[in-house]
């Protein structure tokens, strides 16, 4: 029976090459696109999934009120929670401090390289699931001085060496034992280091703060198999409470480590269901979208084909066919296509994964031998074969044989009815995707033409590795007299990088409810106006003249002058217990320095001494020289002050592009899926028409021959299509509307809705459209009628 | 072996019926040939389909083989009619897509016999039809008369009793249709019933009784 139907099957396949391949076209794109977009959001919903102890686990936060009406969600937390939380609650079987991991330099012998360093406290390996494959969790940190290298780290630094008891460098100035070697990190961990040394070293080169007001770890809790997350959690908001000394240190709780990846959003306190995870289930829909419109192409001209078919319906009823054998007949047609399909969709996901891979940023492989996915694949042709020859098989398998075999049979305007809705549906889905797509790219551009405060073009930074900060002075000299650089100055943070911040400030004037404003704090020393271009509003620059600056004075961004309230803001005094009192000297035009979609934040800029240690140096270029004679004098300048370390630059415009990496993903995703449901959509559009055309060969033969003009054929022809279209544009235009506002909203800074952009959209639809089906209209218009009257 | 009574089947067009069927009565044997005649639109093809239980009447009765069959059941129907009933049609109706053979094979497979039945059934009526060489031909590659003798092999294939022929030779030259007829007469004589639509005096002479048909009625 399945042979014969199989046969049967494959015959219409080969007898109908236009429709059969518009069928498996259409679904193995559909296909693809969902099997791509699978791959993407398994491998995001796998982070973490290998920690044994995944459900026990968790990252503290913490709530931090700034205003009445603003609470800021952080993650870095006092040094002293970890000791606290082990002490005091029973609930917790484990408790450690991270610090946040840099790139340092770590060296052995000659070879040097520029690696993620991280600090962890011993019980680290007991919670999470990172083994060793030298040493043990036991003795590798008995000994402060010691490092614990990934097994990659180990190679690129010792190739076949014996890693183990082998003294190396961090930082150029710290030598440490390696005591033990790591298994390499999975991809799917938020852990990203390359070697570790324990907290303690940390201490013992007095790099560590500890105080309650602090903000400088991360903390990560274990917490016993039958605790209560909520219980433990109400614990947890005192303990900066009843450790407060003086400040109002914010309220912490715990935060799963399952969720972090993918929910990790906070708006006023609460998760926020704006984490990556809405990127992840937009496009998962999306995806969905496109394989229900390529099945919608199957059902369109399946049934628009029924007459043909008919006859076949009829036949096999009067030889004794029942209805439930013509269904499965029908669905065994529609699954040997959908199986064909498949095959062509996994040639194309194979073919497309390397530059897929480069649109997300990740290394998706094919997990052929998974089970798991074999039998997800297996469900998924199931599913497509079965939605796709589900309505064709229930309509063909209802006529009824005399009326189909005497010929009387009329589809007439009813049976094109549903055919219709499902056009409308397959275009409203597209121009949703054109108008989406549309508006990405301008709150993009939006983003990016932001005007940006200071002079990003000509501007570069280099890391000063070790101790070279102590030679900054000399550098700086030789720097300018190269005659490349027109200005430098050295920072604790580069343009683009924010991170540190803090609180606890007093000003005249101030509510009580400030007492918690949060300011950016950026520290520098001379030149740094002079270098970023950014603009004084009033007030003076640091100068060498005014030998005070680097103890009591600050220079304020507009923000922080309107958060703070202040009128006259220049000789204003603020006050922090533990620092001192500053005196604005200043204030800067607002410039962008952290997200560029978000309002500018409260800042402060203070001046610190050219000897105090600072990890970047920013260059402003001479513009008449070309980048390459910069960066080759630059370079020979860090190498006279630095012969080991890696000479490590960065443009900061090109820097400034990395803050748009998840638009630019939402914008290719956006491009590469918009594209496919069009592309999609026009395959089964182009279908219909040349099987309308087809059906009307007699009607065009007949107007022609009574002077129809060939124009006025393909208008008739186009006009029915291009109603539909002209419909889903204007179902579309609400979806979308709410849609784009939705996605607008998530940006604090965000264009408008511009009404040009359903023009435009819509316009587009009406063409593609056209330009897909007027090719069978013509087609059937020139026809010779003298041809097309004598086949009937 | 059937028996019609007071068979009424009506079209409701508008506010009027347009009647097709009025008050046919109708007794066949078994064994029998009936021709059924009649000019166009006197309801000829729809009595063949009420007796091929392929179409319902709004009135009357119909008993086939002391089944009721306006009474029972949508699939013992079916049943009844996949077992003794085959039809053969004007326009022979083969599907297109399948070779001489897999076409009268067809109603083997949804009679449910195994692979080596219909093989050896498909062979013996190839043969006895005389048309094994055509097997693996498609039907646009026949002849009209030899369609319609493989339009009659896959309705005697399953052995029906009464065989129901819906103008078999209308398409069909005269020396073609002499030869469908000697085929029918041959089965007829083997104990095949069979009832026939035709418009042809000859043909008609060939059965055992001719049944008139006019605007509906039996004449």
């Amino acid at each position: 029976m399945l042979q014969n139907y199989l046969k049967i099957a494959l015959r219409n396949l080969l007898k109908n090459k236009t429709f059969s391949f518009i069928n498996i076209a259409g679904l193995a794109v559909g296909l693809a696109s969902t099997m791509l977009l699978a791959l993407w959001v398994l491998d995001e919903y796998s982070f973490e999934n290998f920690q044994e102890k995944r459900d026990v686990l968790f990252q503290g936060k913490r709530n931090f009120k700034e205003s009445e009406t603003s609470i800021w969600t952080s993650s870095s937390q006092s040094g002293n929670t970890a000791e606290y939380i082990r002490k005091n609650f029973p609930e917790v079987k484990n408790a450690v401090l991270t610090d946040w991991g840099n790139n340092v330099t770590i060296s052995y012998g000659e070879k040097s390289l520029k690696k993620t360093w991280f600090s962890v406290e011993t019980p680290f390996f007991e919670m999470f699931t990172f083994p060793f494959v030298q040493g043990s969790a036991k003795t590798a940190f008995i000994d402060v001085n010691s490092v614990v290298l990934t097994e990659s780290m180990a190679k690129s630094l010792f190739g076949d060496e014996d890693p183990m008891n082998k003294l190396v460098k961090i930082n150029l100035k710290h030598s440490l034992k390696v005591t033990g070697v790591l298994k390499d990190l999975p991809k799917n961990t938020r852990f990203n280091f390359d070697y570790l040394t324990s907290i303690k070293f940390l201490d013992s080169i007095g790099e560590t703060y500890y105080g309650w007001s602090a903000n400088n770890f991360q903390l990560w809790v274990e917490l016993r198999p039958d605790a209560n997350l909520e219980a433990v959690n109400k614990k947890m908001l005192k303990v900066y409470k009843s450790n407060a000394d003086g400040f109002s240190n914010g309220d912490l709780f715990l935060y799963p480590l399952s969720r972090l990846r993918l929910f990790n959003k906070f708006n006023n306190g609460v998760e926020s269901g704006e984490g990556l995870n809405s990127l992840v289930s937009l496009f998962s829909i999306i995806s969905i979208v496109i394989l229900v419109i390529a099945c919608i192409n199957f059902m369109n001209l399946s049934t628009a084909r029924s007459e043909k078919r008919a006859k076949e319906v009829g036949v096999r009823k009067v030889t004794g066919a029942t209805r439930g054998s013509l269904i499965s007949l029908f669905l065994s047609e529609s699954l040997l296509i959908t199986i064909l399909a498949f095959g062509l969709a996994i040639l194309m996901v194979t073919l497309l994964l390397p530059a897929f891979n480069d649109l997300i940023g990740k290394q998706l492989t094919i997990p052929f031998g998974n089970i798991n996915y074999v039998l997800g694949a297996i469900i998924l042709v199931l599913f497509t074969g079965f939605m796709s020859g589900s309505y064709p098989a229930f309509f063909l398998s209802s006529f009824k044989p005399i009326k189909v075999l005497k010929g009387t049979m009329q589809l007439g305007r009813g049976a094109s009815l549903p055919r219709k809705i499902l056009v409308v549906i397959q275009f409203c889905f597209s121009i949703v995707l054109i108008i989406f797509t549309i508006l990405v790219y301008q709150q993009i551009r939006f983003g990016q033409n932001q005007p940006l405060g200071y002079d990003q073009k000509n501007l570069m930074y280099f890391e000063m590795p070790g101790e070279m900060y102590k030679q900054f002075t000399p550098m700086k000299q030789d720097l300018l007299a190269s005659g490349v650089v027109m200005s430098a100055y050295s920072t604790n943070q580069p343009m683009n990088a924010t991170g540190n911040n803090s609180w606890g400030y007093e000003w005249k004037g101030q509510k009580p409810e400030q007492k918690n404003q949060i300011f950016d704090n950026v520290r520098v020393t001379l030149d740094f106006l002079k270098t970023t271009g950014i603009k004084l509003k009033e007030g003076r620059d640091y100068s060498p003249q005014f030998m005070a600056d680097t103890i009591h004075s600050v220079l304020v961004n507009e923000a922080a002058v309107k958060a703070m309230g202040l009128k006259n803001p220049l000789g204003e005094i603020i006050r922090r217990q533990r620092d001192g009192n500053y005196t604005i000297v200043g204030v800067l035009q607002d410039f962008v320095f952290g997200n560029p979609f978000e309002d500018k934040q409260p800042m402060m800029v203070q001046l610190m001494p050219d000897s105090q240690s600072a990890s970047n140096v920013v260059l402003r270029l001479n513009p008449q020289k070309s980048a390459t004679e910069c960066l080759e004098k630059i370079s020979t300048i860090f190498k006279k002050y630095e012969s080991v370390a890696p000479f490590d630059y960065e443009f900061v415009d090109t820097e400034f592009e990395k803050k748009f990496s998840k638009e630019t993903l939402l914008r290719n995703l956006a491009y590469l899926f918009g594209g496919l449901a069009i592309f999609v959509s026009c395959l089964g559009l182009f279908g219909l028409a040349s099987f309308m055309a087809e059906r009307r060969t007699k009607e065009i033969g007949i107007r022609k021959v009574l002077g129809a003009s060939i124009s006025g054929i393909v208008m008739m022809l186009s006009k029915d299509f291009l109603k539909l279209v002209g419909i889903a544009t204007i179902v579309s235009f609400p979806i979308a509307w709410w849609l784009g506002n939705k996605f607008l909203e998530y940006y604090p800074k965000h264009i408008n809705f511009a009404w040009w952009i359903f023009a435009v959209s819509g316009i587009m639809a009406g063409v593609i459209a056209l330009l897909t089906v007027s090719y069978q209209a013509i087609k059937a218009a020139v026809a010779n009628p003298v041809k097309s009257l004598r086949t009937e | 072996m059937l028996q019609l009574k007071n068979i009424f089947r009506w079209y409701n067009s508008g506010a009027n019926r347009a009647f097709v069927l009025r008050d046919v009565s109708l007794e066949i044997q078994k064994g029998e040939f009936v021709s059924i005649m009649g000019p166009s639109g006197s309801g000829k093809s729809t009595l063949l389909h009420v007796l091929g239980m392929m179409d319902e009447p709004n009135e009357g009765q119909y008993l086939f083989l002391d089944n009721n069959v306006l009474n029972i059941k949508e699939k013992q129907r079916a049943e009844l009619y996949k077992k003794h009933i085959g039809f053969v049609f004007q326009a022979y109706h083969l599907i297109d897509e399948l070779t001489v053979y897999e076409n009268i094979e067809t109603p083997l497979l949804y009679h449910g016999f195994n692979s080596s039945e219909r093989k050896s059934m498909v062979a013996d009526v190839l043969d006895r039809f005389n048309i094994v060489g055509k097997k693996d031909l498609f039907p646009n590659q026949l002849s009209g008369g030899q369609q319609q003798l493989v339009g009659i092999a896959r309705a005697v294939i399953t052995k029906p009793d009464l065989i129901l022929a819906d103008e078999p030779t209308g398409n069909l030259n005269s020396k073609q249709g002499e030869e469908i007829m000697d085929l029918f007469k041959t089965l007829n004589q083997e104990g095949v019933t069979i009832v026939q639509v035709t418009h042809s005096e000859k043909n008609a002479a060939v059965g055992s009784r001719i049944v008139n048909l006019l605007d509906g009625r039996v004449v």
